[in-house]
């Protein structure tokens, strides 16, 4: 019984000083760097799960060190160990029962509930006003399409693709794979996936499917604020994987009206 | 056996004396060579000739490859020893009592366990060596120690199937389970010892096949060969296809071998409620392997078509998401191949070492088998990013489940070390380790089948961490453990204590220094299979790749201690651990014969109240046995 | 390859009298092979709907390419078992008799099934993906496989290792036939009539 509260002290007490831990990790941002609500949801859903499994966790931990000192065998040789048993129907029934309602728990929430909640943002009756921009993605470079301002491949100055987004706002990816520039097949196209680090979401472009992914902006921010601002193909598409990336700008609306101004402009000098 | 049938009639045969022959390793690389050469300049210059006739074609370097797989196959030994005897002709195949047994075909459990270890060890240095490589290109945010993505992405893709396919499958089922599944159930063979001897190798076929894989051409896809970027690939892909496929077969052989050997050559008195743990797991196993391999070797005969004849199954006018789901329909129960067996030692490991009796040992069982059945339903959460919404929960929701029956391997763990007389050593240790390593797996699993936490770290190093730790933290580390705890078995001597911790140690703050930054780095947004990243990951990369060094040379001390406590350490005692499974109560390392005779089982082998013995060895010579 | 490695090692010691636990543990160690050899069937039937739906190229004749293997596998099942009886009353003769009559058959299907491919342009760029083409040239390399099983066991018969007190190589043969058999006709049916 001894040993039972001994444990069960240091059990509580490493779970405290872990959830502190835990809980200024989460303060500090356990995804880093945020821009979209998707990836709060996302953050929120990780930070829950790690808080409520941080107690799990230590239990495990602390009985592994707990065993390993207190039950340690000092002598030489090896001999039986006095106390023997085969079964503690209370402890396994115990252990059944947390895990089994843990896991029903995480699947409820955060699972569940916070795949309804960043799904959502799809349904057709919130995207009546959604910016669309067409991404397709070739071998070995991105290429973003304003359809609604008539915009085909945002360009910086020096011709890098570039893609420019509003604050605030729900912004409609239509992902496809193909490779418009390919000599004699545009369709020779394989598999990439649009990740933007700081919006927490990617989604793979299947060669020959359309998809979609939906993120709702919510801070000015831009590649050079944070890195993780930035477009980069997160499923491996060939030996020029790593340099399929592009910087992104999140912007005010006015902002984002001047620069759809430019790239029109820039965009006529050209034709 | 041969041997063992040659002692019996008391002579060595005729054959023996007045044949001589190449080192059949020799001549099994000779008649590769041939065959390939063969059957290569048939296909390429005769049958299938292309414009421009190149020597080497898709389809002569397939077909090539299968003659000389036969030929190594047939010259090591499998045609004296199995071929020319089924077709009636006298057995010649006579295994010399010296080192050179374990550099030919055998029939001896024991000869082919071991060389399946050491065939697994040699993957696993190679494969090694490649993340080596692989970490000190990423030191820097750019290239330099490669020349091209393409040869970075070759060498991941090297360093992912060896040790998937030759370490991860084959180490603790074919190497430590034909040795010790027959010595654990008290037989003195498995049940079929010459598919076992041919079945072996296969695996150094199929490294090398792998490994030289970049020779054809570089192939850019990684271990999991996805299509449709493999169909753009060089022919290096197709020696993708060809080693696994030789690997898997090796790996199905093995597990009908085992399965076999459990239920028809169990001692008498040895129930199935006495089955040892370790078997339990290798039965486990071995049903996976016999439902998903052949899944992936079809997977991969109609990549490879692709490849050769080619056609379009996997392009955009086929269906690309059919590689996908069909390649993760294997390899997540190929996850559990590798796991189950590490968890079947922890529960074999501990009550030895405790001295205790086992904790809740139907519950363990339990466990392996659940995990065994759900492993197959869980498959999509590999594909999170790219499939319907809809279809995400209920995977979600199995990959959840499938921690309670993972959990009850902790259970009997924990309740086996509780209030025991628990023996410090390396082999505890190194369990106590693994079970730590796989917890951080397990937890961060939660994590990621949590759809929405896996839609940002899918495709970064977060889960390039998280398979790292239930791989190596769990399975190399239970592989350790193996190592020392049956060190005195295997070779009869006892390892160095003080130095065996030393290993334990290194390797364990090493790996986790190393894979533990991995998380970070993914949350932070590196993604996988890049040689060149964005500057702001470099300071971090930088620092994990020197503790990756560190846990290189830790790897490599550990070997390095056992390979010379194999030959110098202290003669062990026959049981030096007071265990009571099977494989204890014969000399260490055992004779030709395991038992002699066959002993009796009379009790359980978890039972530790008392120091009597499970079996009734009759001192009288029962008449049955 | 290794269905061919299965059969040899599957005989325990080649003159000794089996016992009947290593004829249960053979017997045993064959099917689960045969069964664990089922699976790529069951991945290209369900790979074929999801590539071809229900279509079958018209340049395949679904008479050679189908039927008359069927009919002329099956038929084979008999002799094979047939064989096995003969085998158990030490008839060598009619065993081998038997097998020479299922291995007719067999070359014969094999013949009649590959024939039709052979005559069959491939198409690199159909969208259909040519599935079928596969399943069945999956049945063929297995019909090969059981053909090379035969010839085997009436190798060794010729130089009398095969006796009514070890025979299960030529169980064995019947087994892994009769799973071809019954395998083919499930794809028959599959890709003509589903």
């Amino acid at each position: 019984m001894g040993d039972i509260l001994a444990f069960t002290l240091v059990w509580i007490l490493v779970s405290a000083l872990g959830e502190i831990g835990i809980q200024s990790l989460i303060h500090h941002g356990v995804y880093y760097y945020t821009a979209t609500t998707q990836a709060l949801d996302g953050e929120a859903a990780f930070a829950f799960i790690i808080t409520v499994l941080t107690p799990v966790f230590a239990f495990i931990v602390v009985m592994i060190g707990y065993d390993m000192i207190r039950f340690r065998s000092r002598e030489p040789g090896m001999r039986p160990s006095p106390r023997q048993f085969y079964n503690n129907k209370v402890f396994v029934s115990i252990w059944i029962l947390v895990s089994i309602a843990l896991n029903l728990l995480f699947f409820v929430h955060p699972t569940a509930s916070a795949v309804e909640q960043m799904f959502n943002s799809e349904k057709e009756r919130y995207n009546r006003h959604d910016l669309i921009i067409n991404v397709t993605a070739r071998q070995w470079q991105w290429l973003f399409d304003y359809p609604q301002y008539n915009i085909t491949q945002a360009q910086d100055a020096n011709g890098n693709s570039i893609l420019y987004l509003p604050v605030d706002r729900t912004v409609r990816f239509v992902l496809r794979s193909y490779d418009p520039m390919h000599m004699y097949d545009p369709y020779a196209g394989v598999i990439h996936s649009f990740w933007i680090p700081a919006f927490g979401v990617k989604q793979d472009i299947i060669p020959g499917e359309t998809r979609y992914m939906y993120v709702h902006t919510n801070k000015v921010t831009s590649y050079n604020v944070d890195p993780m601002v930035r477009v980069q193909c997160a499923e491996v598409c060939g030996p020029g994987h790593p340099f399929m990336e592009a910087p992104v700008h999140v912007v005010s609306n006015v902002d984002f009206m001047n620069w759809i101004k430019q790239q029109q402009k820039l965009q006529a000098g050209q034709s | 056996m041969s041997s063992v049938v040659s002692d019996m009639h008391g002579a060595r045969s005729e054959h023996a004396r007045v044949k001589r022959m190449l080192p059949p390793v020799v001549r099994g690389l000779l008649w590769a060579l041939i065959g390939f050469l063969v059957m290569n300049t048939l296909v390429s210059e005769v049958f299938d000739r292309m414009p421009y006739h190149p020597f080497i074609t898709r389809a002569s370097v397939t077909l090539g490859w299968v003659a000389a797989v036969g030929g190594w196959i047939l010259g090591v030994g499998a045609w004296e020893g199995a071929v020319k005897p089924y077709l009636g002709y006298p057995e010649e195949w006579v295994v010399p009592q010296d080192w050179r047994k374990y550099f030919m075909y055998s029939t001896d459990h024991k000869v082919i366990g071991l060389q399946y270890i050491f065939s697994s060890l040699g993957g696993f240095l190679i494969a090694g060596f490649a993340a080596m490589l692989m970490r000190l290109e990423l030191m820097k945010g750019q290239m330099w120690i490669f020349n091209n993505p393409g040869a970075y992405l070759s060498t991941v893709g090297v360093h992912g199937t060896v040790m998937m396919f030759s370490v991860g499958t084959v180490a603790l089922v074919g190497g430590f389970g034909n040795y010790f599944i027959p010595l654990m159930i008290g037989a003195n063979s498995t049940s079929f010892p010459r598919m076992s001897g041919v079945s072996q190798w296969l695996v150094p076929a199929g490294i090398a096949t792998v490994v030289i894989s970049p020779v054809l051409g570089q192939w850019t896809t990684g271990w999991r060969g996805y299509e449709p970027l493999a169909g753009q690939d060089p022919a290096g892909i197709l020696f993708y296809y060809l080693g696994v496929f030789a690997l898997t077969t090796s790996s199905l052989l093995v597990a009908i071998n085992l399965t076999a050997t459990i239920l028809f050559k169990r001692a008498p008195g040895l129930t199935w409620n006495r089955i040892p743990m370790y078997a339990w797991g290798i039965l486990a196993v071995s049903l996976l392997n016999l439902i998903w391999l052949p899944e992936i070797q079809m997977t991969f005969v109609m990549a490879l078509l692709n490849a050769v004849i080619p056609l379009p199954y996997f392009a955009q006018i086929g269906s690309p998401l059919t590689y996908m789901e069909m390649f993760w329909l294997f390899g997540h129960p190929e996850v559990y191949i590798i796991v189950v067996p590490a968890f079947a030692l922890w529960q074999e490991i501990l009550p030895v070492m405790g001295q205790k009796s086992l904790f809740a040992r139907q519950w363990g069982i339990i466990g392996l088998v659940f995990v065994m059945i759900l492993s197959g339903l869980v498959w999509a959460h590999h594909m999170f990013t790219n499939m319907r919404n809809s279809q995400m929960l209920p995977f979600s929701f199995f990959t959840e489940m499938i921690s309670i029956p993972t959990g009850f391997a902790y259970l009997v763990s924990l309740g086996t070390m509780w209030r025991a007389n628990l023996k410090l050593n390396t082999p505890t240790l190194y369990t106590l380790m693994s079970m730590f390593n796989f917890l951080i797996g397990g937890v961060t699993g939660v994590l990621l089948a949590d759809p929405v936490v896996n839609l940002q770290v899918h495709d970064s190093f977060f889960v390039v961490a998280h398979f790292h730790y239930t791989v190596i933290g769990a399975m190399v580390f239970s592989w350790f453990a193996a190592f020392f705890y049956w060190f005195p078995k295997l070779s009869g001597r006892m390892y160095n204590e003080f130095w065996g911790k030393v290993g334990a140690i290194w390797v364990f703050i090493a790996f986790n220094m190393t894979f533990g930054q991995f998380f970070f780095l993914g949350l932070h947004g590196m993604n996988r299979w890049v040689p060149v990243y964005p500057s702001y990951l470099e300071p971090m990369n930088f620092e994990v790749s020197l503790f990756a060094f560190l846990l290189g040379l830790g790897f490599v001390f550990n070997f390095l201690h056992i390979a010379w406590m194999w030959n110098k350490g202290p003669v062990a005692k026959d049981n030096p651990w007071q265990a009571k499974t099977l494989e204890w109560q014969t000399a260490s390392p055992p004779g030709e014969q395991n038992f002699d005779p066959i002993p009796k089982v009379i009790s359980g082998f978890y039972d530790y109240r008392d120091q009597r013995l499970p079996i009734r060895n009759s001192p009288q010579k029962e008449p049955t046995s | 390859m290794s269905e061919v490695t299965d059969q040899k090692a599957s005989a325990p010691s080649f003159k000794q009298a089996s016992t009947a636990k290593e004829l249960r543990q053979n017997r045993f160690g064959l099917i689960l092979f045969v069964t664990s050899q089922m699976v790529p069937y069951f991945m290209l039937i369900n790979d074929r709907f999801v590539l071809a739906d229900t279509y079958v190229s018209r340049r395949v004749d679904p008479l050679l390419g189908g039927f008359l293997p069927t009919l002329l596998l099956l038929l084979g099942v008999l002799p094979s078992w047939l064989a096995v009886r003969a085998i158990a009353r030490n008839a060598l003769l009619q065993m081998q008799r038997q097998l020479q009559l299922t291995g007719l058959l067999g070359v014969l299907a094999l013949i009649v099934m590959v024939w039709p491919m052979f005559s069959h342009r491939y198409d690199a760029i159909s969208p259909f993906g040519e599935i079928h083409l596969v399943s069945l040239g999956l049945g063929g390399f297995f019909t090969l496989a059981a053909l090379f099983v035969l010839g085997s066991v009436l190798l060794r018969a010729t130089k009398g290792v095969i006796g009514p007190q070890h025979y299960f190589s030529v169980e064995a043969s019947a087994w892994v036939w009769t799973f071809n058999a019954i395998a083919w006709l499930v794809l028959y049916i599959a890709v003509y009539f589903i």
